[in-house]
């Protein structure tokens, strides 16, 4: 998988710090639901309480996420390969675990 | 109650869809040598993106807000909490405003260049993948949920 360095390409720092930050917000989002189940069986912590606010950290994270990396890359080249499969397979594991199918096909996660 | 569910999927849900897709259709030019493409840009296509992503923001944000102020409003004949509607306007369909602000930046950045490189360009494909992806099956799944579907 490894190209050498003179066949790697590379992208511009900003762009990779919008790219990963967005995989981070989705996975983020993702957990939204299975977090929220958790905290209802574990805590007695109603969703309508829950779910406002973990969506709220989750875009929080997305934005966090994207400041801290545009400072720490700016101006350094990212390896785009590695950018583009980070990014995806956070979307991958937030898509999966966000799913609605969860909520459809389990005993009503997330629900009172 | 379900004409609400209805009525936010046309005036939202639909142009966002119809955005998208010319988004879609606009991006798969960028990265290529057509040094035109770069020079003049239309004010339609300006819109487009600024469209794409005001339609991002508000459909799923006044969703939840109508969801979390009167979840009976949204839902036919199951009133309450017990909406599905609820845990997946929170989670899938906020995940399009992300994308969708990734990709308007990213195809700012890629603007303001001759040629995007390679890998730049998939990195858009993957996020428009996920907008328009989520954004049919907010339109296929929101539907459902109105109707009840889910529930037996």
């Amino acid at each position: 998988m490894a190209l050498p360095l003179h066949q790697e390409e590379f992208m511009d720092g900003l762009e990779a710090a919008a790219l990963v930050a967005a995989g981070v917000g989705v996975l983020a989002l993702g957990l939204v639901t299975p977090v929220g189940a958790w905290l209802l069986a574990a805590g007695r912590i109603p969703c309508e309480r829950a779910r406002p606010v973990l969506t709220a950290v989750a875009l929080l994270l997305w934005g966090g996420t994207w400041l801290l990396l545009r400072w720490r890359w700016r101006g350094r080249a990212q390896r785009a390969r590695r950018v583009v499969m980070v990014m995806g397979l956070l979307m991958l594991l937030g898509l999966v675990a966000g799913s609605p199918l969860w909520a459809g096909l389990g005993q009503g996660v997330m629900l009172p | 109650m379900l004409r609400w569910a209805f009525l936010h999927g046309i005036v939202f849900g639909l142009p966002l869809v119809v955005l998208t897709a010319l988004c879609v259709s606009s991006s798969s030019k960028l990265g290529k040598v057509r040094p035109w493409l770069h020079d003049h840009r239309s004010a339609l296509g300006r819109w487009r993106w600024a469209g794409m992503l005001f339609f991002a923001w508000i459909t799923p944000l006044s969703g939840l807000m109508v969801m979390y102020a009167r979840p009976a409003a949204w839902t036919a004949g199951h009133t309450g909490w017990r909406s599905l509607g609820l845990p997946w306007m929170a989670s899938w369909g906020m995940m399009v405003p992300i994308a969708a602000t990734a990709c308007v930046y990213l195809a700012r950045r890629a603007r303001r260049r001759a040629l995007t490189p390679a890998w730049h360009r998939r990195g858009v494909w993957v996020l428009m993948a996920v907008v328009l992806g989520n954004t049919l099956l907010a339109a296929l799944l929101g539907s459902m949920t109105a109707q009840g579907i889910f529930y037996h």
